[in-house]
């Protein structure tokens, strides 16, 4: 099967409350069989945040493609488009960094990796002794292994006792922590896909799950096709594939859903479908949100978000009349306006109904990156490790122990410093020593000139470590090749809190090393020391490291005491809890109501939703939760950047299908490649006519930030609505920006966040648009996704063709349950 | 009765302070943190201001000493520890509009005035939120301008 043209694949229809069938996906190098293979080597797939187990090919050393699991529990054998054909391409690819690079009159040359950190250290031993551990900042991905960010995240606070640390995951998934502590108190996912398997309805909230997670929504579309069909309410922008599906289609304007979710509470409330029961047993603050909403009657939210009032009736009638409605959450409310109030609201609506803990009843607030949740979970982000709270000394004094180490040494005097505040830091020569480790923030966070201009200048010295030389790493002082997946081993979490270990399959090349390694080397070569003046990290593999880690969450809600490297070898991944009370782990979190809200336990005092100021201790404590979730409210606000007379459109940013974020690994696959070569802008039909643009046209999109010349698709999203994809940037043309022809969609971007989880905002901003000159044919955007173009326009379809053939075993064995119950 | 006056203190205090979040906003732009929620919260002191133009109508004209105002914000300090001064005076300003309230609500409840004891309520509450704010920035942003920033500027001594 082709799974270019047909990207879900075979569907397996199934009934409500029975288990998934298992259809075990297998691509390999086309010029190879099934017999060439050498030996399969397990692990989880990372080019998406569904965290999939795989086992990958090895033939001669190299990896040559993939094969999904059936035994596990996250995709019963299946795999994605992405994964499929980007998993592996890129590791043979000849543009791969094999040795340290380093900034000679402008250049970067070649170097051994001894001269390289020499260089790193020589700079950051002498700005720790003029200038303390305030000098340097460490931004890290969502795409390494547990164990490394666990690594960075010691040396960060416990060695150099910074805490200007954060990940890319700031863009991607802070916001479904941040919603998660607000409401429960900690960060930990309630549901579990599985839920899929027993919902009567399904909320989807800015979540474009058919292609950013497209084995999961193969997942919901075997329900969607079964015998009892689920409702599908989606809120979304786009006429994505998911809003195809929908019985409700919520097209709000961007930056409006608050005031939809208000919306949303406020009929549950009026129409008496709230569990007064659970309410008053396992909530507090029900009067305040009660107070908050009332304003926004259907047709009050209906005028601010531009849709029919009928529509919202019937999206919180099927939430209020049905038992088991399962919600997803992800980049629509998460880079969007208010992301973390809105993103509560869909954890007060659960709460209000009781819907919790239970089959087919849960909450995913979605994550964007593969192990991303292992960057929240360790404090590679800035967190304090294993969900500790940073305001809480006795946290501090326990990570202390952990480490042997004076608990002033690490800092916790505020919250950590968040990513775009990194590059204000930066850009000011404040941070003066910064180390990027696995991203790309060129072309990733918003407002890319000013992300450039602020690396690229001579105030700070850059470190990039990295597979390939990015548009980030062009500006670097000290380029340091790393080990990419299948090159070395660890662990990784997904969504749905499930731990796979990844093996290693083949050697890195050249002299490229595993990012652990390079972290390690780092804190042996500066010395840094306990307080007994023993060294810091003692660690010589992942898998010490993952020991530590262990004794680092036990009691914590991430508590990983019952797993190790052994346990997780050859079955399916497994989701934490895992102890002594949960030993096969744990579906689902909070099935007896009880949250981890109590004060001297929380991840979090809290914050005020609009502003994101903290909430103290003793004012935590006077609410005394005790046990009780929050149903934390906050009136609609207008988004940062609104429409006016100079750019009177909306820009809104996402993904399609066929690639992840800056495309270094899926640019490198040629099914991919093909699929969507270049970058777009998708406009309505109406706004295209008013503009007298066709199909194809260069078109000029421009915002106060900067502009970037591209084709234009003239797509099925809402008028006054226009799209362009991230993925785009400038590193396969050899060059670290615009040049002249700009296409990344941040140079468009506000530099602008969410108060409370500090997510920047690439969804919200103004731009206008114009024609340049007539197109030499259709616009290269996708036709099988949410790019479609409008009824009428006649665009070749998106295909493979013969090098994309996928093998699709379907009930290939019976499903995986959990535990082998 | 003198709570005439205390509302127009209350009034122009508001007033001030919403001026002063739109100077410091503006002025620390590139800092969209501060800029963005000082919009914001510069538009909850507006709103105040038109929610007691009525009960300031209905207690009548009072005094209005001079000697009983505090003094705006004229422009925005330059650099981190520019910013870390001017958000001190938010600060500032956010405590005495928050004990205005205190004083006026504490009057309405002598006086039984459930409407100026209901809007003091609410608004006091945002103006907690405002403090509370400046506070959290403050304790954030101080450590990196006092032990990283540069050298103060003539214009920070203001």
């Amino acid at each position: 099967m082709d799974r270019i043209a047909d990207i879900w694949g075979t569907r397996t229809p199934h009934a409500i409350d029975t288990p998934w069938p298992v259809r075990i996906d297998t691509h390999l190098d086309p010029a190879l069989g099934a017999g060439d293979v050498d030996r399969w080597v397990q692990a989880g797939c990372v080019l998406c945040s569904n965290g999939c187990a795989v086992d990958i090919a090895v033939k001669d050393g190299e990896m040559v493609g993939v094969r999904g699991r059936g035994v596990d529990l996250v995709n019963h054998g299946r795999l994605g488009p992405k994964g499929l054909y980007g998993s592996w391409n890129w590791s043979r690819s000849g543009d791969r960094l094999t040795r340290p690079l380093v900034r000679e009159g402008g250049q970067l040359v070649e170097t051994d990796w001894d001269t390289a950190m020499g260089r790193v250290v020589e700079n950051s031993q002498r700005l720790l002794e003029e200038k303390g551990p305030l000098s340097h900042g460490f931004y890290t991905t969502g795409q390494l292994f547990l164990e490394e960010y666990y690594a960075l995240a010691v040396l960060g606070k416990a060695g150099v006792g910074t805490p200007h640390m954060d990940g890319n995951t700031r863009l991607c998934t802070a916001t479904a922590g941040a919603a998660l502590k607000e409401t429960f108190g900690s960060d930990g996912q309630p549901g579990s896909y599985a839920d899929i398997e027993s919902a009567q309805a399904i909320f989807l909230y800015g979540h474009n799950m058919a292609e950013t997670q497209t084995v999961l929504w193969m997942r919901v579309l075997d329900r969607l096709h079964g015998p009892d069909r689920p409702a599908i309410v989606c809120m979304d922008p786009r006429l994505t594939p998911v809003a195809r599906e929908a019985d409700v289609h919520l097209a709000v304007r961007p930056g409006t859903n608050q005031a939809a979710m208000n919306a949303l509470i406020r009929e549950v409330i009026h129409r008496g479908w709230v569990d007064e029961e659970y309410v008053a047993a396992h909530t507090i603050m029900f009067d305040e949100l009660a107070q908050i909403v009332e304003p926004y009657t259907p047709q009050h939210a209906g005028e601010i978000c531009d849709v029919d009032p009928a529509d919202l009736e019937r999206a919180a009638e099927v939430f209020g009349t049905t038992d088991r409605v399962l919600s997803t959450v992800l980049q629509g409310f998460y880079q969007s306006n208010q992301a973390t109030a809105a993103s509560c609201q869909v954890n007060n609506l659960h709460l209000l109904r009781g819907m919790l803990g239970r089959p087919g009843a849960g909450i995913l607030q979605m994550n964007g990156q593969p192990t991303a949740q292992n960057t929240r979970e360790t404090g590679a982000d800035g967190d304090m490790s294993g969900f500790r709270n940073w305001g809480n000394p006795a946290h501090i004094e326990q990570l202390a122990e952990l480490w042997n180490v004076e608990p002033e040494v690490i800092p916790h005097w505020a919250p950590p410093t968040h990513a775009s505040q990194l590059f204000r830091y930066v850009e000011e020569g404040s941070i003066e020593f910064f180390w990027i480790s696995g991203t790309n923030p060129v072309v990733s966070m918003p407002d890319s000139g000013r992300i450039r201009r602020a690396l690229a200048g001579e105030q700070t010295f850059v470190v990039v470590q990295d597979v390939f030389l990015t548009e980030t790493a062009r500006l670097a002082d000290v380029v340091l090749p790393a080990a990419g997946w299948g090159e070395k081993t660890g662990t990784m979490t997904n969504v749905n809190r499930t731990v796979h270990l990844c093996d290693k399959a083949v050697e890195p090349p050249g002299e490229a090393k595993p990012d652990l390694d390079i972290f390690l080397d780092y804190a042996r070569r500066m010395g840094f020391t306990d307080r007994d003046g023993a060294p810091l990290l003692t660690w010589t593999s992942p898998e010490e490291v993952f020991e530590a880690w262990k004794e680092c969450t036990r009691g914590r809600p991430c508590d990983y005491t019952g797993l190790s490297y052994d346990r997780l070898r050859g079955g399916s991944g497994i989701p934490w809890p895992v102890n002594d009370e949960h030993p096969d782990g744990t579906q689902r979190l909070y099935e007896d109501g009880v949250f981890p809200t109590e004060t001297d336990y929380a991840e979090t005092y809290g914050q005020d939703l609009l502003t994101g100021a903290s909430v103290s201790e003793q004012e935590h404590r006077a609410m005394n939760p005790a046990g009780r979730a929050m149903l934390k409210g906050a009136p609609y606000v207008p988004a940062h950047e609104e429409p006016d007379d100079e750019y009177p459109l909306r820009l809104t940013t996402g993904r399609t299908v066929y690639h992840f974020h800056t495309r270094t690994k899926t640019a490198r696959a040629e099914q991919l490649r093909k699929a969507a070569p270049e970058a777009w802008v998708e406009l309505s039909v109406a706004d295209a006519g008013d503009l007298g643009i066709a199909e194809g046209d260069l078109v000029r999109v421009e915002s106060r930030r900067g502009a970037i010349e591209v084709p234009a698709r003239i797509g099925q999203g809402r008028t006054g609505v226009v799209f362009v994809p991230f993925h785009f940037g400038y590193w396969d043309e050899d060059r670290s920006g615009p040049d002249g022809r700009a296409r990344a969609a941040n140079e468009l971007t506000l530099t602008s966040w969410d108060p409370v989880s500090r997510q920047p905002q690439v969804k919200n901003a103004s731009v206008r648009v114009t024609r340049v000159s007539a197109g030499t044919g259709p616009s290269p955007a996708p036709t099988t996704t949410a790019s479609a173009p409008a009824p009428g326009i006649e665009v070749p379809a998106t295909v493979g063709g013969p090098e994309a053939g996928v093998d699709e075993q379907v009930d290939a064995h019976e499903p995986p349950t959990l535990g082998g119950e | 009765m003198q709570l005439a006056t205390y509302l127009g203190l209350l009034s122009r205090s508001e007033e001030t302070l919403g001026a002063a979040f739109d100077t410091i906003g503006q002025g620390h732009s590139r800092d969209a943190g501060i800029y963005f929620i000082c919009r914001l919260l510069s538009g909850q002191c507006a709103e105040h201001v038109a929610d007691l133009a009525p009960v300031c109508d209905r207690y009548g004209p009072g005094g209005d000493p001079e000697r009983l105002h505090v003094p705006g914000v004229p422009e925005a300090r330059d650099g981190e520890l520019g910013l870390l001064r001017d958000l001190q005076e938010l600060h500032t300003l956010a405590t005495f509009v928050g004990s205005t309230w205190l004083v006026v609500s504490q009057t309405a409840q002598g006086l039984r005035d459930d409407e100026l004891l209901a809007l003091a309520k609410r608004c006091s509450a945002q103006t907690t939120g405002q403090v509370t704010w400046a506070q959290s920035q403050l304790k954030s942003i101080a450590p990196q301008a006092l032990i990283i920033g540069s050298a103060p500027q003539a214009s920070v001594t203001g």
